[in-house]
């Protein structure tokens, strides 16, 4: 039996909080605690965890690892298996996507470290993103031109040190605020503040030490 | 469906990988719980030991062994308990960290939780007298102990010509003053008229009490303060919270080195 015709086989999943029914075409509908709920019960609808976050941590481990395709890959099918293994370690407290973020953070790293590979800035796909969104969030390049120069960002981000690096691309690439980037990168809130604080420091020392023109 | 799902799931599958059971992580939560009290509870118990240290030392004898207040409060600091206060107030602020929502407290506040719960046990364990037993089992068992803290200093108070005295109370003469027997077991007169006299040093012969004073002869000394040996010290129904240390426990000669013999006299 294929996994599609699996799939459909399982297209009405009765939710027992809400009666409602998880097919493959609604599956979005529901939330990822109440997807939790139903993978304890039926591994099967891992499958559909697999698909909401492939994309987004796909993305993340591009950007804070700068992997290619093949690796990111293969470090995403662990990080999955690892998420399927704790599913019942799951903290209620915390927004799943936190936690599989968290996950998907520390594995990186470890892996990181394991390989002795020191992890790489963003790809290149993303650098103008980037620099759109970091210089928006800091006061002094609001006021130069913000058309910013792909080989310059990549190297300025390619200076900063490992940890402000992380929160910068959580913020304003990931898009997550100050409590989720806490939850993630499992430091105080007040933490996080300073090092987005930092982040910005040093971003904007290494631009005017290093004389680029925006 | 994407490679990656599909790859996923055929893993799981194959492997026959299910999720760990929900006892596991708490398990390991309780462990990490337990330990922090472990941990908490060894650092309060060390703290009730530096209380005890800390009042019954005699704070205002500097003078009469010429030394600063503060060369005698660096001579004079228990620092083996707050070494291990420190130290167990550290690895319980780590295992704080170690649980599910430590990492969202700062140190600042893990920190001063932790060592806020230290004092407060730690008081509650001085005054249930658990302070002084500690300390006293450390310094019956451990030589280590004794290098670090030779007692609590009773030869400083075998020093008359200094104006300091230590013995037991062997007999009263009326109101005046009384008979001690010293370390060395060499009779003393005491003339405590006029002196800080406590009513329960009054009436207790055999009692352990160090005198702040003058010699005034061979074997006689003038008394200005008159303390027992043990602050709040149980004996003969006096009010007390702890009870007595004997003067034998404070005459064991300390030997650091066990292994070696010591010397005939």
């Amino acid at each position: 039996m294929s996994l599609e015709s699996g799939l459909n086989q399982n297209k009405y999943l009765n939710l027992s909080s809400s009666w409602r029914y998880l097919t493959v075409e609604n599956f979005d509908k529901i939330t990822d605690e109440e997807l939790v709920k139903l993978i304890l019960e039926n591994q099967e609808n891992f499958l559909f965890l697999v698909r909401r976050y492939e994309e987004k941590l796909t993305r993340y481990i591009r950007r804070i690892s700068g992997l290619d395709k093949e690796d990111i890959e293969d470090l995403l099918q662990d990080i999955f298996i690892k998420v399927y293994q704790n599913l019942n370690d799951f903290d209620t407290s915390l927004k799943f996507s936190s936690w599989i973020y968290r996950i998907a953070h520390n594995h990186a790293i470890s892996n990181f470290r394991k390989s002795k590979a020191r992890p790489v800035t963003v790809s290149m796909d993303e650098e103008t993103e980037i620099a759109r969104r970091i210089a928006s969030g800091i006061d002094v390049l609001k006021e130069v031109d913000q058309k910013l120069k792909k080989k310059v960002v990549i190297d300025v981000l390619k200076k900063m040190d490992k940890n402000y690096k992380e929160v910068l691309i959580l913020k304003f690439l990931e898009e997550k605020d100050y409590n989720e980037i806490s939850d993630i990168l499992q430091k105080p809130v007040g933490t996080i503040g300073t090092l987005i604080n930092r982040a910005k420091k040093q971003f904007k020392k290494i631009v005017e030490k290093e004389k680029i023109d925006f | 469906m994407s490679d990656l799902s599909k790859n996923v799931l055929e893993e799981i599958k194959e492997h026959h990988i299910t999720p760990k059971p929900k006892w596991e992580f708490l398990v390991r939560d309780y462990v990490i719980w337990a330990m922090f009290g472990i941990l908490v509870l060894i650092g309060s118990i060390a703290f009730s030991a530096l209380i005890f240290m800390i009042t019954n030392h005699d704070w205002d004898i500097y003078r009469n062994l010429g030394q600063s207040f503060w060369q005698f409060l660096l001579l004079s600091l228990p620092y083996f308990w707050i070494v291990l206060v420190i130290a167990f107030s550290i690895f319980a602020w780590y295992d704080l960290k170690k649980t599910r929502a430590g990492y969202r407290y700062t140190f600042t506040k893990i920190g001063l939780a932790n060592i806020g719960l230290s004092i407060l046990l730690g008081t509650a364990f001085f005054y249930s007298g658990i302070g002084m037993k500690i300390e006293n089992i450390f310094a019956d068992n451990m030589p280590f102990y004794r290098v670090i803290h030779p007692g609590r200093g009773i030869t400083v108070w075998e020093n008359p010509d200094k104006g300091l005295l230590v013995g037991e109370v062997t007999g009263f003469i009326d109101d005046e003053g009384f008979n001690l027997r010293d370390l060395k077991n060499q009779d003393w007169i005491v003339s405590a008229l006029n002196s800080v006299w406590p009513r329960e040093v009054k009436s207790n012969i055999g009692m352990i009490v160090r005198i702040i004073g003058k010699q005034t002869g061979k074997d006689t000394f003038q008394a200005i303060e008159v303390r027992p040996w043990m602050v709040n010290c149980d004996r003969n129904g006096a009010p007390a919270v702890q009870p007595c240390r004997s003067l034998d426990r404070e005459r064991k000669p300390f030997i650091p080195f066990p292994l070696i013999p010591m010397p005939a006299k």
